[in-house]
């Protein structure tokens, strides 16, 4: 199996399976149009993501490398956040900022799954909350001025009451 | 702590098309950034309506009424016991029909008890007929009333058939079904993109097989069919037929369902051989390792997924692991029997790879028999009630 390298921001080199690597259309995409070459020894440079992170997120790839490909993306279909395997579910149970740093580099990288599985996280995080405990969750600001938020208020008809 | 905010709209839009109206709802009002996020009419194309709550109905009224027009999908869960969440699900459906909306996707689903006698049933067949008559339904891809507690008729599946040529999926499976294979029929004749059909068997004849086989279009990849009892429905659809069907469209897959009214001879006759049978539920009353043989011999090719509800016994253990041994290509073997407690590690031990349920207990009361209604059994739920 030809094997690729990817330097992160901070200087250090990963040697990986070409597959694996390729489940970033990023990757795969500058792999076809730069015609980079498998056995090239120079490494692709990957400015956006820190040597922790680029191996957290070549750990997910190397789990899911063999998965089948997503079905047909079916737009109307219910979404659920409840159908995340157990890898998954595991890998990101982590501090915020870890979980943040994953979203923008499976975001850069372009990694569907990756990227859909660390959002359900997040979403999951918001269910059941009060506008106050979503906000303390991730440490958000209010920045409406209490007649604007009043207007939201009624303009969606919405009373906490949960 | 990292700047949330400082995520691209999209990541974060992402994340919200994975909250329900409520969550929607509370972070409209977390900051102005997330609010504007979430006015998105992207994030509004797929509104699902629970109307089980009364209070929540104006916050509901106002956020259909601001992105009616980018909706294309709608799911609407009504519960029968609550008059007002009735009321609320036609004036949906009515305020649906006048707006500009495009739907490609309307489902309708009830829990609760039967509301063939309430007034409001009436008024909820009058609100779908006049939707499905709007021009926000002309290109209708998806429909599904498939947990309905009242029958769908003839005259709205014929409106349906007649002035939605663009349908791909067509869901009517109702425990109590008044469809006809007449109306059957001219849906099979006017929508040649249907690939899945879900109905009862009362609903299907050797007509709508043939006009099935005349039609050029060889779309449809699944039909569901629902048998619950019924004089003479039995006799249709030969294997003969079914043969001529298959071989007009290959790539066809059948699941077939016998609810517990279902006869001995009712099952042998209509499991005849010939079916591309890839689910089947078998919910009996009575010993069923023979058909479980039958099946074993004529569709141990096809099946994928076999459901099963019968008194246990040695025989019928001996029968299901047979089915397991021979049947290629089963992926899941649910059971509702009350079979030895190492009956699953038998099973496994023969396919590793199968995924499968076995129910602990035989007492099936009416809690089990609410969750086994219906299509598909609920795991979870009987999970949770202590059944598997």
């Amino acid at each position: 199996m030809p094997n690729i390298k990817l330097q992160s921001s901070d200087g250090e080199v990963f040697d990986v399976d070409v597959d694996v690597a390729k489940q970033s259309i990023t990757i795969k995409t500058m792999l076809e149009d730069l015609g980079m070459d498998e056995d090239d020894d120079e490494a692709i440079p990957l400015p956006n993501v820190n040597s922790a992170i680029l191996g957290k997120v070549l750990e997910w790839c190397q789990f899911h490398k063999d998965d089948p490909p997503p079905p047909e993306d079916e737009e109307n279909r219910e979404k659920r956040t409840d159908d995340l395997c157990g890898f998954d579910i595991d890998f990101l149970k982590v501090d915020q900022g870890t979980l943040f740093e994953l979203i923008l580099a499976a975001n850069y990288l372009d990694i569907k799954g990756l990227l859909d599985a660390s959002c359900k996280t997040v979403a999951n995080m918001i269910k059941g909350k009060t506008p106050e405990e979503i906000r303390k969750t991730f440490n958000i600001k209010n920045d409406f001025t209490p007649a604007e938020e009043e207007q939201v208020r009624k303009e969606n008809s919405w009373c906490e009451e949960k | 702590m990292p700047d949330w905010n400082s995520l691209p709209k999209h990541v974060l839009l992402q994340t919200f098309s994975f909250l329900n109206f409520e969550d929607r709802m509370a972070i409209m009002l977390v900051c102005k950034y997330w609010y504007f996020c979430s006015s998105s009419p992207v994030l509004w194309k797929q509104f699902s309506f629970d109307l089980t709550r009364p209070e929540r109905l104006e916050a509901h009224t106002k956020m259909l009424q601001k992105h009616i027009d980018h909706i294309t999908a709608v799911n609407i869960h009504i519960v029968t016991e609550l008059d007002a969440n009735m009321e609320n699900a036609c004036t949906v459906m009515v305020e649906l029909a006048k707006s500009r909306c495009q739907l490609e996707s309307f489902s309708l689903r009830c829990s609760g008890a039967n509301i063939v006698w309430s007034p409001l049933f009436s008024k909820i067949l009058l609100s779908l007929n006049s939707l499905l008559s709007s021009e926000s339904t002309s290109k209708l891809k998806h429909f599904s009333c498939s947990e309905l507690k009242f029958p769908i008729g003839d005259s709205m599946l014929s409106k349906l058939a007649r002035d939605h040529n663009d349908l791909e999926t067509v869901d009517i499976q109702t425990p109590s079904t008044s469809v006809t294979p007449q109306s059957v029929k001219i849906l099979v004749q006017s929508c040649p993109k249907l690939r899945k059909l879900c109905a009862s068997f009362t609903s299907m004849s050797d007509e709508v097989f043939e006009s099935l086989i005349k039609a050029n279009y060889r779309a449809l990849r699944l039909l569901s069919l629902t048998f619950g009892g019924g004089r003479g429905i039995r006799r249709r659809l030969s294997s003969e037929l079914w043969k001529r069907v298959v071989n007009h469209i290959p790539a066809l897959r059948v699941n077939l369902h016998f609810n517990f009214l279902s006869t001995r001879s009712d099952i042998s006759s209509i499991l005849q051989a010939g079916i591309p049978l890839a689910e089947l539920t078998l919910n009996v009353l009575f010993e069923a390792h023979e058909e479980i043989a039958h099946i074993e011999a004529e569709y141990s090719e096809t099946l994928k997924k076999f459901t099963v509800t019968a008194p246990s016994s040695a025989q019928l253990e001996n029968a299901l692991l047979s089915l397991v041994q021979n049947a290629t290509h089963l992926e899941n073997l649910t059971c509702f029997c009350n079979l030895n407690p190492s009956f699953r590690n038998k099973v496994l031990q023969e396919k590793p790879g199968l995924e499968c349920f076995v129910c602990v207990t035989e007492e099936f009361d009416q809690n089990f028999m609410q969750v086994m209604t219906g299509r598909t059994a609920n795991l979870e739920k009987l999970k949770d009630l202590g059944y598997m």
